[in-house]
């Protein structure tokens, strides 16, 4: 057993860092975000090195106080969560890079708090993956929601509602999670996860515990808007600021999705989860429901930030498919889908907040001659738009393919097909924004003179590095996806499977 | 009876149900016959060995020290979000704040 301060100084870091923005920003507001930068760069170097670690020699583990399991909180982080940790580190550090520009123009007496809280919710974000303690996930839960109902309040009008009923439904969600821990902690004694799925194979027709069980997927499926689950996701992701849209759009239903797959297959058993209830394959109905539903609702969307507010709806149903399908190639799927998706959303909110800081538009059929206006933005929105299609060699393609070889292997012909059904549904939403950004003919009312000629407006360096770091990891993740999955993902599956 | 569609009734609701939940927690520490989980309280004093069944257990307590933390946090950015909802639309009102939107 390995024991590495790195594991606790991948939150410790961040969240330090958090109270002092508000300090250091009282004295001087320019020196906000280069400590943010800082922090995050920290961060994203103590998960690099716990994942080295993890890949040389097996789980790491960190008990905090040196006080041992069953009592004290401890960190237990494998092959599962040191993939997780590394993608919401490095994921939100690009965003955190980004966010300089627009945060400037959209929240400009709000920098200070907007930092503090951004740190915060990355805090929440990395403690809900690294933790092996059931209450203290509880808490990371919370840290991180209540930090993003804040992000998101402060953006555009409607975006209180948006938020209050996020919040609702959030909290709800929350207290589903915490009854089940209860429920699991008067039939066993113990909140440390490696703990319970100890004790738990013998209590498992134990009505107490299908309620936990039953519990624990309704809180993780309504904090990763999985689809019957989703109605505070499009308002909320819409209103929000544009910095904040893209940190929380592609890593609070990651996160979540990722719990989903710790409580299925460590907490509980796959016999459990697969034998002796069919939760899994409920899950796959649900998420197949989900991919159909996210997509066809995006076809009725005209405002581009909107419209992928739906697309993340099917992406989490891809999610929760692959974890539905409960067998090796499908599970593969679902976490090299974490990653990728990840980074495409990353990519698409980051070109909607530089598509917005520069002409300040979201209907996308008032983008008509937008790429020789802003060249490199739009072909990082192609790249990222032909991902979420799933065209090789993008990375999309590869999860995809996992998830189609899980269908078959698990003989659900249906499923496979409505994953191709939803590939076109997915091409012609965004082949419908491409039309309009690349053929069809520029059309200025309010300048009827000079049609034709645009001049070449590209977003500020500090947005494009960002979008274009995304763009090459969504180009270079998908070549290398194959040794992504021989090194860390066929150990993050169960054994089990 | 007076049903009113409004967003601080629901968040009191909400709040009802977190309440239920501590209460839940609290519950399961209870023994029939036990004491307050300090050692010198106990029957027999700290002389003997400590035995659980004299004691509540506090873990739950403990728990739900934390868990009122977290919720009376979350109280309060929900009561500040209705106040900015409040100040937008000068009503708390669903259906009123729908049609103001349009």
């Amino acid at each position: 057993m390995t024991t590495s301060p790195f594991s606790i100084l991948i939150i410790v870091v961040p969240f330090i860092s958090a109270f002092l923005v508000p300090i250091i920003g009282w004295w001087r507001k320019g020196l906000c975000y280069p400590l943010v930068i800082g922090a995050l760069s920290l961060s994203v170097l103590s998960c690099t090195v716990t994942l080295k670690m993890v890949m040389g020699g097996g789980t790491v583990h960190y008990y905090l106080g040196n006080w041992g399991p069953p009592w004290g909180i401890e960190y237990v982080i494998d092959h599962l969560n040191a993939f997780v940790a590394i993608i919401v580190s490095v994921v939100s550090l690009i965003i955190a890079i980004g966010s300089r520009r627009s945060v400037e123009r959209e929240l400009p007496q709000k920098i200070v708090y907007f930092y503090c809280l951004f740190l915060l919710h990355v805090t929440g974000l990395l403690g809900i993956v690294v933790t092996g303690d059931m209450f203290n996930l509880y808490v990371f839960l919370e840290i991180a929601s209540l930090a993003g109902y804040a992000l998101i309040a402060i953006g555009e009008d409607g975006a209180p509602i948006a938020s209050f009923n996020y919040m609702i439904y959030g909290t709800i969600g929350a207290c589903f999670y915490l009854l089940s821990v209860g429920y699991l902690y008067i039939v066993t004694g113990s909140l440390n996860m490696g703990d319970l799925s100890r004790i738990l194979p013998d209590l498992y027709h134990s009505k107490v515990v299908l309620m936990a069980f039953a519990f624990f997927i309704v809180g993780v499926g309504l904090k990763m808007a999985l689809f019957p689950l989703h109605v505070w996701l499009p308002d909320a992701y819409t209103y929000a600021p544009s910095a904040v849209s893209a940190l929380v759009a592609p890593l609070t239903t990651k996160v979540g999705a990722y719990v989903m797959i710790r409580i299925i297959f460590t907490v509980f058993k796959p016999h459990f989860s697969l034998e002796l209830i069919p939760a899994t394959a409920i899950l796959s109905w649900v998420a197949i429901v989900a991919i159909l539903f996210g997509c066809i609702m995006a076809l009725g969307q005209t405002d581009l930030k909107r419209m992928l507010a739906y697309v993340l709806i099917a992406e989490v149903g891809y999610i929760a498919l692959g974890v539905g399908l409960a067998n090796r190639a499908g599970l593969t799927g679902a976490i090299l889908h974490i990653l990728n998706d990840s980074l495409m959303m990353a990519c698409l909110f980051l070109v909607v907040g530089a598509i917005m800081y520069k002409v300040g538009l979201r209907n996308f059929h008032q983008f008509r001659g937008l790429h020789r206006k802003m060249p490199i933005t739009m072909a990082a929105f192609t790249v990222a738009a032909l991902s979420v299609i799933g065209i090789p060699p993008t990375c999309g393609f590869f999860s995809k393919w996992y998830l189609v070889l899980g269908a078959i292997a698990a003989n659900r012909w249906f499923f496979a097909a409505i994953l191709l059904i939803s590939s076109l549904l997915n091409a012609i939403l965004f082949f419908r924004v491409i039309e309009n950004v690349y053929f069809e003919p520029a059309v200025y009312a309010h300048n009827g003179g000079d049609h034709g000629e645009i001049s070449r407006d590209e977003a500020p360096l500090s947005m494009l590095i960002p979008i274009l770091a995304v763009t090459i990891g969504i180009l270079s993740l998908g070549i290398l996806s194959g040794k992504i999955i021989s090194n860390i993902i066929q150990f993050a599956v169960p054994a089990g499977l | 009876m007076d049903l009113h569609n409004t967003h601080d009734d629901r968040l009191l609701c909400h709040d009802r149900q977190e309440t239920a939940i501590i209460l839940y927690f609290i519950s399961t520490g209870a023994k029939r016959g036990a004491t307050i989980p300090i050692v010198d309280h106990g029957q027999g004093g700290a002389m003997h060995a400590v035995n659980a069944a004299y004691y509540v257990n506090p873990l739950p307590h403990v728990l739900m020290l934390t868990a009122i933390v977290v919720m009376v946090s979350t109280f309060g950015v929900a009561l500040a979000l209705i106040i900015m909802v409040y100040r937008r639309y000068k009503t708390l009102e669903e259906d009123e704040i729908l049609e103001l939107r349009k």
